[in-house]
């Protein structure tokens, strides 16, 4: 996204005052995104993101899974967190009975389809 | 049995035509200072990370990882531009220059690193190995018609403020240096150095 935005890794740091080295190895994937949803709020608005937009929830939702998080708008959705246990069991290879799949994949489709996300 | 490699051997003037090459193709518009950071992370997409300690572990100011996709650069060096610009350049000269070589070394740490070339390149080839990489950064930060261009507006400087450069050869190299060290945006040893292997003032 700071390459989209033309600034360079000094550049970007130096007008947000940010560091170098933790920002380098940030987009490297070397660390994990921050915890602190404060700090994720400034580096979104530092690139140029702004709250409410498709952009930074994709932002934020990308921050928590590459932290090993699930995104607060995911655990919001109590009948969604009802099936995240079969659908990481399912990615995991464990095999279920169908109708309990196509119990989930009806509800994610009415829920989430065209979402784009 | 470890393979030994060599690189090729290279003329100056055949490391101007690599340099003037990559200057061809990613500064075309000929901007001076070089932006080599733009060069290197926007245009190239290498990523640059800082690590402290990594001239005291690697004697060193940068290494290349053998994907070519990362640059990693002692944190001191990367806060004092013109050296950074330097050792930035100068890991270009060996992606330019030495692809080979990354090929062949497998490495994932800055000790990895120093131990690939240890092993890969004998005493000789590993210092041709940096002069190389060396020359192709100054070549790429000040390139030739460049370079001359502004030591003859250095010249003109001087003997607008009254000094005959032929009469004070030394003090008038510390002169030009300073001050097209800021044009260049490198360091005044840089300037130095091209300036003498282009063989454009005496030193003595």
């Amino acid at each position: 996204m700071r390459r989209g935005r033309g600034q360079t890794l000094r550049a970007y740091c130096v007008e947000n005052g940010e560091d170098p080295a933790y920002i380098s190895r940030l987009e490297r994937g070397m660390i994990s995104p921050p915890k602190d949803n404060g700090v994720l709020e400034r580096l979104a608005q530092s690139l140029g993101l702004k709250p409410g937009t498709e952009e930074w929830d994709k932002f934020h939702s990308l921050a928590y899974v590459a932290a090993g998080r699930i995104p607060p708008r995911v655990m919001e959705d109590k009948e969604l967190v009802k099936h995240l246990p079969l659908f990481f069991r399912t990615i995991t290879g464990e095999r279920f009975p169908d109708e309990k799949l196509d119990e989930f994949i009806a509800y994610v489709r009415e829920k989430y389809e065209g979402r784009g996300d | 049995m470890v393979r030994e490699w060599k690189p090729p051997y290279l003329s100056y003037d055949e490391t101007h035509s690599r340099a003037e090459a990559f200057l061809t193709e990613h500064n075309p518009n000929r901007i001076i200072p070089v932006p080599i950071e733009e060069i290197i992370d926007l245009k190239l997409k290498i990523s640059i990370i800082t690590l402290p300690d990594l001239i005291s572990r690697l004697a060193s100011d940068s290494y290349l990882e053998p994907d070519l996709k990362t640059i990693f650069i002692d944190q001191s060096v990367y806060e004092f531009i013109p050296r950074a610009r330097f050792s930035l350049a100068h890991e270009l000269g060996h992606l330019v220059l030495h692809r080979e070589f990354y090929e062949i070394a497998e490495y994932s740490s800055s000790e990895e690193y120093k131990k690939a070339r240890n092993t890969l390149l004998a005493p000789e080839a590993d210092r041709r190995f940096d002069i190389q990489a060396m020359n192709f950064a100054g070549l790429v930060l000040v390139p030739r018609f460049e370079l001359n261009y502004y030591f003859e507006k250095a010249k003109d400087m001087a003997r607008h403020g009254g000094i005959e450069p032929d009469n004070v050869p030394r003090y008038f190299l510390d002169y030009a240096a300073s001050w097209l060290s800021k044009q260049f945006e490198v360091t005044e040893k840089v300037i130095k150095k091209r300036i003498e292997l282009d063989t454009l003032w005496e030193f003595y």
